[in-house]
């Protein structure tokens, strides 16, 4: 953050390329959208940006505070898409037809994405960070501002009902 | 990471690899190595088999990647802001030694005029003295 807040553009396009893989993908999940995650994304970045002049090296890690900016601006654009349809939706448009959905080809992926979104919210997000962000424990637990132990009931059972829907249904149980 | 004193039991290994998945880095860091110790026996490591075949189904489900000129659109953006940033702090900072100049100067005048006064102070009255003198 030090060497953003400087002004190297060495250390910007670290940034930036990490978050225009990583940071997008978590978003595109949450959202459902490519288009929304770049403009989240982007969001994120210049708030890094901004912040790291004042960026305190004892707190948080970067890669957390990022994931933390981003998760609440998806969660803003999720309140307000429910907001306009003004009927309680689920989070990820998984059966409404758009682009991003043409993009999952395989019906595996579509079967995953489904079951991802038809999970709770807290259960989904703690499935996304610590499972497609390579989050850990703590890490995960500071995005999400809960405890360790809270973390590990939403993942429990986040999974086990993941379990139930795709694994019996590969078993073709 | 401290050296594990003993292995977890299996029923917390079996809850941490139900949370967290396969990948014991991920588990929280003070379990880590006693998790390892545990993972050598086949019980354990026929529940983390499980986990990753959860999360190879998981891991169908790719992420849309982002227009081909959106990241060098990031890079431009975050660039230019970085530098309005940076110039704002210098225009800040440079705005502080000015009004730290300026005290000082004020400062300085005022230290003058403090020392000036009594001067003229005492020569009016020198001056009184002799007008008196002259007077008389």
């Amino acid at each position: 953050m030090k060497r953003i807040a400087q002004g190297q553009p060495g250390a910007i396009r670290e940034l930036t390329v990490v978050a225009g893989s990583r940071l997008h993908a978590f978003a595109a999940r949450i959202l459902g959208s490519s288009g929304d995650a770049e403009d989240v994304t982007q969001e994120a970045v210049i708030r890094a940006v901004r912040h790291a002049p004042r960026w305190q090296p004892g707190g948080a890690k970067l890669n957390t505070w990022l994931h933390t900016v981003v998760l609440n601006l998806c969660r803003d654009r999720l309140r307000k898409r429910r907001e306009l349809s003004g009927v309680e939706m689920p989070d990820r448009a998984d059966s409404a037809p758009n682009p991003e959905q043409a993009l999952l080809e395989a019906e595996q992926a579509r079967l995953v994405a489904k079951a991802i979104g038809a999970l709770p919210e807290r259960q989904r997000e703690a499935i996304m960070l610590v499972h497609y962000q390579d989050l850990d424990a703590a890490e995960a637990a500071h995005v999400l501002e809960i405890s360790i132990e809270a973390l590990e009931s939403l993942l429990a059972r986040g999974r086990r009902r993941l379990k139930q829907e795709l694994l019996a249904k590969e078993n073709g149980t | 990471m401290s050296a594990p004193r003993e292995p977890l039991d299996l029923e917390r290994f079996k809850a941490l690899a139900e949370s967290y998945g396969s990948s014991i880095n991920k588990w929280p860091p003070e379990l880590q190595a006693s998790a390892r110790l545990t993972a050598l026996s086949p019980d354990a490591a026929a529940l983390l088999r499980n986990e990753a075949d959860l999360e190879a189904v998981l891991d169908q489900w790719v992420a849309p990647s982002p227009t081909p000129s959106f990241r060098e659109q990031l890079a431009k953006k975050a660039a230019s802001v970085a530098r309005r940033s940076l110039a704002t702090t210098r225009y800040w900072w440079a705005g502080i030694g000015l009004a730290a100049a300026l005290s000082g100067a004020a400062a300085g005048t005022a230290g003058t005029a403090l020392i000036v006064v009594p001067q003229q102070v005492s020569g009016d009255t020198i001056f009184g003295d002799f007008s008196d003198e002259g007077d008389d």
